[in-house]
């Protein structure tokens, strides 16, 4: 009863934590994503198991975590407002030579990065993007200028 | 009490090694890296507990290291 | 003929920047969770903090200390707890208390059901449940003497304790135990 409640509490604290601490844009986990994502899924296991390592614990609580993450997926699919919540939302960085600072600033992203995108879609210059999106899984999407004026 | 300040320290040595064993920044995860972060987090995290495994100890390490990563980054 | 298996027709609901390009771009919902995350920080912190200090225990101030008047039974325990984490209890005494080249002590029934009392340094010369609660007497020549319970309380929850030494007033107090 209680193990279970606690593998309840930890799978969505961890969410929670990832959602809130770990998303940075980025297709690949860097070192320093993995530490954060290691330490803490590891402390987090650390109270959740307790002193309760036995098998039938074990068994009961990835049970439950399988449920709940199995639940959650459903859930997204089911409610936009729950994929927004536990997914983002998508936002324009660049919009036709426009920066948009506020969304740059909130999800700590450099021109640079953005540029570094456009360059992995062989686009040359800052003239050649007609829109920059940050994606909800952390890519930066490049849209090309249709036209050259 | 002592759990956060272990939590930072070891956070700070995992980061560190990290930094200073790979040899490509930034870019992807070596199979070695993987074995580092695993070896060392581990034995940090059994450190960083010692023998209070309540939720209450083990949250508070978390969210200092949110908050580690946050400052950081 | 084969059952359509789509009986809807595929609509393009996600919303459009200018028209022109289907990003579904929430700028007032980020607005909201920009808000939420500054909350969420300013929570960590503060949790952090409180912790530090020893709000839930284990920290400067979940030591507490007890002590008679005349100051001759003094206890020293953790005010808060946490489930299935060590922790002792400190019972020391002046030459006052000692009767008979020994000391008498009884304590409440939640020292070992709910506290989860494991050990006594020293072992108690004998020990008896009665009254509702346990009565123990140790062999103790001269000051200082002291007692040591160690604890490991297996649930959360709010105890009361009592604890006292013969002729003299009992100690009443509680014990908050974290999970």
């Amino acid at each position: 009863m209680a193990s279970v409640l606690r593998a309840v509490f930890g799978y969505a604290f961890l969410v929670f934590m990832v959602r809130v601490v770990g998303r940075r844009p980025g297709k690949q986990m860097t070192p320093f994503e993995f530490v954060l994502i290691f330490f803490i899924g590891g402390l987090t296991l650390t109270f959740v198991v307790g002193d309760e390592a036995s098998f039938t614990n074990a068994i009961g609580q990835i049970m439950t975590i399988a449920i709940l993450h199995y639940l959650i997926a459903w859930a997204r699919t089911k409610s936009s407002a729950f994929a927004r919540l536990t997914d983002g939302t998508p936002l324009v960085l660049l919009e036709k030579g426009q920066w948009r600072p506020l969304a740059m600033k909130g999800m700590r992203i450099a021109d640079d990065d953005v540029m570094a995108s456009a360059r992995d879609k062989e686009l040359k210059s800052f003239d050649e993007i007609e829109y920059a999106i940050l994606e909800r899984n952390g890519e930066i999407s490049i849209i090309k200028a249709s036209e050259m004026l | 009490m002592y759990t956060i300040i272990h939590a930072i320290l070891g956070y700070f040595f995992l980061l560190f090694t990290v930094r200073v064993l790979s040899r490509r920044p930034g870019g992807q995860m070596t199979l070695f890296e993987f074995v580092i972060v695993f070896l060392i987090g581990g034995v940090i995290i059994l450190s960083t507990v010692g023998d209070d495994r309540s939720v209450t100890n083990c949250v508070g390490a978390v969210i200092v290291i949110g908050l580690m990563h946050g400052l950081v980054s | 003929m084969a059952q359509p298996i789509y009986r809807k027709a595929v609509e393009d609901t996600v919303p459009k920047v200018n028209n022109e390009i289907a990003v579904g771009e929430d700028v007032e919902f980020q607005r909201k969770w920009w808000k939420f995350e500054k909350l969420v920080w300013a929570a960590f912190i503060c949790f952090v903090l409180l912790d530090l200090a020893g709000v839930f225990g284990r920290g400067p101030l979940s030591k507490a200390h007890l002590a008679t008047a005349d100051g001759t039974v003094n206890v020293s325990y953790e005010r808060v707890q946490r489930t299935g984490t060590p922790s002792t209890l400190k019972v020391e005494f002046r030459d006052r208390a000692i009767r008979n080249k020994q000391i008498r002590l009884w304590a409440g029934e939640d020292l070992v059901s709910k506290l989860g009392n494991k050990q006594i340094a020293p072992q108690p010369a004998t020990s008896a449940v009665g009254d509702g609660g346990l009565h123990y007497t140790f062999p103790a020549t001269t000051e200082p003497a002291e007692i040591v319970f160690s604890l490991q309380p297996p649930s959360p929850g709010l105890y009361d304790l009592s604890l006292g030494v013969d002729d003299f007033p009992a100690f009443h107090f509680k014990i908050l135990v974290m999970p």
